[in-house]
């Protein structure tokens, strides 16, 4: 059952579209990342969606209620902002108190009480009383997440919520978050432009390009099928090969390395090699320009005995070879 | 229909609408209709009748009016060239050599911004005139007239020149003079190629400032001007001696066209600046070289020796019996006489400019806010932009004016404001609105943007924001602006002037009483008290400053 509904919505900025036309539909309860490069309107959908921005047209409906001229304040949410916006002259739990004062005519106490059993579920207890920059990043991240969960909001909106933070933290927070939103079963949308961050962590995800959203779906559908080239090439790596009237497009990884005796749909002059780990990828060239990568598992690899500059001979399996139509497409 | 714009304009709308609008109402009040009251007098006959440019005519054709303009512009183009080579060398010294005692030289040239532009004339009689402690010693000068003005001015000018060449030096790129050393480049090719291109425009705002300051000051040629007259002086007497208010409303116009000229040259200049400064800057490294700091040593010496003689000059001509038959210690000349308004204009005046400084700041915030923090109502945050840009360019002389003309009319509403301390405190509020305004958007630019979404989501109304966020952390900037109109208040005559009342007399205008009822000691003694209690004002600042970048710390820690 659909908990939140986006339709049709338009929004300009002076002549230019931050959103064109998008609609989407998410579940009660589910996570749902919305995913795309800087500048294609993520932002301004969450904004919408919060009613913090007004659309040009086009309606949002929140749990079969049509929500399109409500006001932020009567929606319901939490949200987290990317800069997190703690207020800087309060300490940890005062922003929580702060934020549950203005929903509930709770005694103070109770908001107290509530407040501390949000702080314990991010585990920030010990840091109730420190104000925001006495905090590592993580830390205030964890208070903007408890401050916007701590009103029992119906959905959570969260705009990029790790981008300001190390690679480490990030990918512990990623878990955190998720556990906790399970744990509340809250309706989320996160925005993000981190293509990991969104297939960890969605339910659904959505990629967004240009104003419009290309493809919605579970991150496995995203990724074995995605609907588009644009969606293909910006979700991990593919080849894309040009034809007159389509573009082939494979994964590095379903291609096959076969010796020249076997039968071969390519073959490539290998023009480099990179060792990332658990798999090795090697690059080539067919014909003059296009460039082809092919993963393999690197024990397999070393079987293969390739070096810069020598043939190497690939077969492409029709079942994972997607077609989008037109000669566009862009090798990652 | 109500319902319909309750349900249009959502959420707070409503009340952000009101707000802004109230904002509008009270710039329209206080100052564009006392403007258009002034125009419109200056274009009409004293039956109220439109006479185009008559009055102007009439002005132009009469010698001794038309004296009074170039002796302005004399006096003022003289002030000019002495304040901003001073300022420039002193700023230089400052920011550039490596001299010792800085910091003291740096705050010590502030002097003059403490006491009234009178006290600035007074303290040149304490020293120069008939009974002057250095005319006592022999040495005499012609005081009275072109030369104390212009003594005077550059006084009152040099602070500000100075602070505006600090500015532009200190926060200059030192990557510019590495680049050029590592080239070759001979320090003085290094100044006339690097140094004079980065101040040019700041020596062009300085140039305006000074003689925008000097053209309209009131301060210093009504006690040392003797039979030189000025515009302002001129201003003084067909308002309130001839009751000309027609031809006192064409000088009044006369005296706002350097300052509207200036404010668009800044606008110009300030826009050209942008792109020079925007790029990253390195501080720059001051290279070894005596000769050079001996120089501006002795210079800037010279200049603080000259302020303190003034306010040692006050100092003597205070605390002595009568200088120089009488040169004994007392504290007599602190009783003042009544009839000069005694030392309850001194208490006047700290009552003004306290209530100046508390409901200015206030406003002067919540007035920011509204500009710079509401993202609906775009048509009417420029126009309150526009209005609060325009009090840099509005002299008090032509303010105090335009008050009278607007304000003491009965059939005007607010004709009650007339001859209350009220009045006082709006001019005031009015005439040093710009710059707390630009600090207050300062202030509030550099808080998170998101704290307004933020409270939005939480409905937090944007007034409970205001007080529980943005005002804590804008506090700094609040106390620096709550400092300027104290003390701005403080020293300020020329609006005044017009609008005071012979029960409500502030110390400005005691001081210029004093000195015609020939007690001039304690004139003197006023300008003192002045000095003291806005010394005081700032210690107190900076005093609070410092205990709140220490809280800050301990909260990072
Ligand atoms: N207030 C605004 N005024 C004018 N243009 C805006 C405004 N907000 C966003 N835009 C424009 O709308 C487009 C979409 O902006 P949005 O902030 O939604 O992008 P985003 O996907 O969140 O990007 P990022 O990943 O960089 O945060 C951008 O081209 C942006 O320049
Ligand atoms: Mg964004």
């Amino acid at each position: 059952m659909s908990f939140l509904q986006v339709q049709n919505v338009v929004k300009r900025f002076d002549h230019q579209y931050a959103l064109n036309d998008v609609s989407i539909s998410v579940n009660k309860g589910e996570l749902v990342c919305i995913l795309g490069p800087s500048g294609c309107g993520k932002t301004t959908l969450l904004r919408v969606i919060a009613g913090l921005e007004k659309c040009d047209s086009g309606k949002v409906i929140i749990d079969g209620k049509d929500a399109t001229k409500l006001p932020a304040s009567k929606r319901n949410f939490g949200i987290v902002f990317q800069s997190y916006a703690l207020f800087p002259n309060m300490t940890v739990i005062g922003n929580v108190i702060f934020a549950l004062q203005q929903k509930s005519k709770a005694s103070k106490d109770e908001l107290e009480t509530r407040a501390l059993e949000v702080l314990s579920m991010v585990d920030l207890i010990s840091h109730k009383d420190k104000y925001p920059r006495q905090l590592s990043g993580g830390q205030q991240q964890r208070t903007a997440l408890a401050r916007a969960v701590a009103i029992s909001p119906s959905f959570l909106l969260l705009d990029e919520p790790l981008s300001a933070l190390d690679a480490k933290v990030r990918t512990k927070l990623r878990g955190e978050i998720r556990a906790i939103q399970k744990q509340l079963g809250v309706t989320t949308i996160m925005v993000t432009h981190d293509q990991e961050e969104a297939l960890t962590m969605a339910d659904t995800v959505i990629v967004m390009n240009n104003a419009v959203v290309e493809q919605a779906g579970p991150p496995t559908v995203i990724y074995t099928n995605p609907s588009t080239a644009f969606v293909a090439g910006f979700i991990g790596s593919m080849n894309f090969i040009k034809g007159d009237q389509e573009t082939a497009a494979i994964r590095p990884e379903m291609v096959k390395i076969v010796g020249y005796r076997e039968s071969y749909d390519y073959s490539a002059k290998v023009s480099a090699i990179e060792f990332r780990g658990a798999l090795t990828r090697v690059f080539g060239r067919l014909g003059s320009s296009e460039e082809f990568c092919v993963d393999v598992s690197s024990q397999d690899f070393s079987a293969l005995s390739l070096r810069e500059g020598a043939m190497m001979y690939m077969q492409v399996p029709r079942e994972h070879t997607l077609f989008y139509p037109g000669a566009m497409g862009r090798a990652v | 229909m109500m319902m319909r714009i309750k349900s249009k304009l959502a959420d707070f709308s409503v009340g952000q609408l009101a707000v802004l609008s109230l904002m509008i109402a009270v710039f329209v009040v206080i100052m564009v209709l006392p403007l258009v009251s002034l125009f419109a007098r200056a274009f009409q006959n004293n039956a109220g009748e439109f006479i185009g440019f008559d009055n102007y005519i009439a002005y132009f054709d009469n010698p001794s009016l038309l004296r009074a303009l170039w002796n302005t512009i004399d006096v003022s183009l003289s002030t000019t060239v002495i304040s901003v080579v001073l300022g420039f060398l002193y700023a230089y010294g400052i920011t550039r050599t490596n001299m010792k005692f800085k910091r003291f030289f740096r705050y010590m040239v502030l002097i003059p911004i403490f006491i009234p532009t009178i006290a600035h004339a007074v303290g040149l009689i304490s020293l120069f005139g008939r009974q002057g402690i250095i005319t006592a010693l022999g040495f005499e000068i012609e005081l009275f007239g072109r030369l104390g003005i212009i003594l005077s001015h550059v006084i009152y000018t040099l602070p500000q020149a100075f602070l505006m060449f600090f500015v532009t030096l200190e926060y200059a790129d030192g990557r510019l003079y590495e680049a050029a050393e590592s080239m070759g480049v001979k320090p003085f090719t290094q100044l006339i190629k690097i140094t004079l291109p980065e101040v040019k425009y700041t020596f062009i705002n300085a140039m305006f400032v000074c003689f925008t300051l000097a053209f309209t000051d009131f301060g210093a040629p009504i006690v040392i001007g003797g039979g030189y007259s000025v515009l302002a002086t001129d201003l003084f007497v067909q308002m309130t001696g001839l009751f000309n208010f027609n031809m006192g409303a064409v000088v009044g116009t006369l005296l706002l066209a350097p300052a509207v000229l200036a404010f668009v040259i800044n606008r110009v200049t300030n826009s050209a600046n942008m792109g020079a400064m925007s790029a990253k800057s390195t501080k720059l490294v001051i290279k070894e070289n005596r000769t050079r700091d001996i120089g501006f040593f002795v210079f800037c010496s010279i200049v603080i020796l000259c302020l303190l003689g003034l306010v040692g000059g006050l100092a003597v001509r205070a605390l002595t019996v009568f200088f120089p038959f009488d040169t004994s210690f007392t504290l007599a000349n602190f009783s003042f006489s009544a009839t000069t308004g005694g030392i309850g204009s001194f208490f006047n005046s700290i009552q003004m400019s306290l209530l100046t400084a508390v409901i200015g700041t206030a406003f002067v915030f919540v007035y920011a806010y509204m500009a710079e923090k509401i993202d609906r109502f775009s048509a009417m945050r420029k126009i309150a932009k526009l209005f609060s840009m325009i009090p840099m360019a509005l002299p008090g002389m032509v303010i105090g004016v335009g008050y009278i003309l607007f304000f003491n009319n009965p059939n005007n509403p607010f004709n009650f404001a007339f001859g209350t301390i009220g009045i006082l405190v709006v001019a005031n509020i009015l005439s040093f609105f710009s710059v707390p305004f630009l600090t207050a958007t300062g202030a509030l630019k550099k808080l998170d943007k998101e704290f307004e979404s933020m409270s939005d989501s939480l409905s937090i109304p944007r007034w409970k924001l205001f007080l529980r966020v943005t005002v804590p952390l804008s506090f700094p900037a609040m106390l620096e602006t709550f400092m300027y109109y104290f003390v701005s208040s403080m020293v300020t005559i020329s609006a005044i002037v017009f609008l005071y009342t012979p029960r409500f007399r502030v110390a400005s205008i005691a001081i210029s009483h004093m000195h015609a009822e020939g007690v001039f000691a304690q004139a003197a003694a006023m300008s003192l008290l002045i000095l003291l209690i806005n010394v005081l004002v700032r210690l107190m600042y900076e005093l609070s400053n410092i205990f709140h970048k220490r809280r800050e710390k301990r909260r990072q820690a």
